[in-house]
């Protein structure tokens, strides 16, 4: 164990600490007043202009000054606020795009959105509560430079969505009793820790008054059943739109989550059996405990798909028939280590799509089945790698790609 | 919405990070985990798909809801009820960089818990 501890701990830790020192000073605002001062001579300007054009080529100091922006816009009254208030499910990060070919990288946008729009509650009993929404999404990568967009794929979609959870928590004998107290251990716990340098997290998780809440409320969790059924839409395309695709039908998806650790769902997570014992050698977990909230996610779905303008397809079988489809996905994500005083996680996701009756030419060409999958190692720092292989949709071949990023987590 | 506002002095954020502790989500002190994004918790995974992930968010929020109404006692706020209570605990648990106040701010418009101010 102590090998095996000796062996991974050296590698974590000089990842974490090249993450560390990556956090680049958030000064492009200050720069951006300095230059408007009339004390400058043009020499002075003329620097501090050079200085400003570099840093905006940078993605990280970009969406800093897009954070800054936004924050004032939400604060703002009038119109502005307003429009910012409209677009807080927008998400909008800077990004470099890598060219394939060793050229420059290109500086492009990466963008989300998602919000459910109207909803409607179909059974509010307690115990097995239903519910029904129709959710608005898009989702993409835009290079300024298109011809460099290694991931040129926009997905802009709806979808009714039908839910329901069961379980996750045990109904309480005395409701009003059990409010008041788990209520007034919560506020201890908070207050104990308004100020970040009075406790660490490990000595909050020791303190009696964090373990009396900790202890309140896990007696009352169990084992969550979700599940959703979606009537689904989507276009699928690249940024210019001179390549893209319809697909609508239905998408089934659930999850178990295992809250209390001394479910049995727990302890027979069999796909966390090599993570909790990895867990438990590097000295994260004192004893073997597979945990129930990494029990894989599964989604499947079956769609008809309309090539209306998938060129490489097409060039392949000019049918532009509508065709049927199948596809699935698996993921889950658990932790793996700790290592520094910081978590690590593993993740994976495996997805397949496979055409029903497909032509012998696309068949031939090998775009009747596509299958892709990737996994990757996080840490709390936002340090990551990812590892993915194997092919979607709009890609003609399958490519192996090691993904060695870091994700700013301004605290 | 309210605003995002960190504090321990409101019921919305007390319950968000204590529930979400308690849950596995994430390990911070109160006061250093408003800042805390969707993207760092533990039910977030980079591999999965917007569309597995919602599913996800919903699970996570739905809990939440069973948790804060079952348990706590909280009511719903004129306007809400259970799904739109759930699904705009949702759509902020799918956006990488909203942070912890934001979600906290969104339980604050959709629960009355008990002992909070109308």
């Amino acid at each position: 164990m102590k090998t095996l501890r000796r062996l991974l701990a050296p590698a974590l830790l000089a990842l974490a600490l090249v993450a560390h020192a990556q956090d680049p000073a958030p000064d492009v605002l200050t720069v951006l007043e300095a230059i408007k001062s009339p004390l400058l001579d043009e020499a002075a300007r003329a620097a501090l202009k050079r200085r400003l054009e570099a840093r905006l080529k940078d993605p990280d100091t970009l969406n800093q000054v897009l954070d800054a922006l936004r924050g004032r816009a939400e604060g703002s009254a009038g119109n502005i606020g307003a429009l910012a208030g409209a677009l807080k499910n927008l998400n909008v990060r800077f990004k470099a795009f890598e060219a394939k070919d060793g050229a420059d990288a290109s500086l492009g946008l990466q963008y989300s959105y998602e919000k459910s729009l109207k909803n409607h509650e179909l059974d509010a009993r307690p115990g097995h509560p239903m519910s029904l929404s129709f959710t608005v999404r898009a989702k993409g990568n835009i290079a300024f430079d298109p011809k460099r967009n290694p991931a040129d794929f926009l997905d802009t979609g709806a979808s009714f969505d039908l839910f329901g959870s069961k379980g996750g928590f045990a109904p309480v004998v005395n409701a009003a009793e059990w409010q008041r107290e788990t209520q007034r251990l919560a506020q201890l716990a908070a207050d104990l820790t308004v100020d970040p340098s009075a406790m660490t997290p490990e000595q909050l998780d020791a303190s009696p008054e964090w373990r009396a809440f900790e202890s309140h409320v896990m007696d009352r969790l169990a084992t969550q059943f979700f599940w959703r059924a979606s009537g689904n839409f989507s276009l699928e395309s690249n940024q210019d739109f001179t390549q893209r695709q319809y697909a609508y039908g239905f998408v089934a998806s659930g999850v178990i989550r295992a809250w209390n650790p001394k479910s049995a769902w727990a302890d027979f997570n069999v796909f966390d059996w090599p993570f909790a014992g990895l867990r438990y050698l590097t000295g994260a977990d004192a004893s073997f405990r597979p945990s129930g909230q990494a029990l894989p996610l599964v989604l499947v779905g079956l769609e008809q798909v309309d090539p209306e303008k998938n060129t490489g397809r097409l060039a392949i079988d000019p049918d532009k028939s509508a065709y049927g489809r199948w596809r699935g996905e698996l993921a889950m994500k658990t932790k793996v280590a700790r290592v520094g005083g910081q978590d690590v996680w593993a993740f994976g996701s495996y997805r397949v799509f496979r055409e029903i009756s497909p032509s012998p030419a696309i068949r031939n060409a090998g775009l009747a089945n596509f299958e892709y999958w990737a996994v990757g190692l996080e840490m709390e720092n936002g340090l990551g790698i990812t590892y993915s292989k194997g092919r979607l949709p709009f890609d003609r071949k399958a490519e192996q790609v090691f993904d060695i990023g870091y994700k700013l987590n301004l605290k | 919405m309210a605003e995002c506002n960190w504090t321990n002095n409101n019921l919305a954020c007390v319950n968000s990070w204590a529930f979400l502790r308690v849950l596995k989500q994430f390990k911070e002190v109160f006061g250093a985990a408003g800042k805390l994004k969707m993207r760092q918790f533990a039910y977030w995974s980079p591999a999965a798909t917007p569309e597995a992930r919602r599913t996800e968010a919903l699970g996570l929020a739905a809990q939440l809801d069973n948790m804060f109404v079952n348990g706590l006692g909280a009511k719903y706020e004129p306007g809400y009820n259970r799904t739109k209570a759930t699904t705009g605990m949702a759509d902020v648990l799918v956006s990488a960089d909203k942070t912890l106040c934001e979600f906290a701010a969104t339980v604050d418009g959709a629960y009355r818990f008990t002992g909070e101010k109308m």
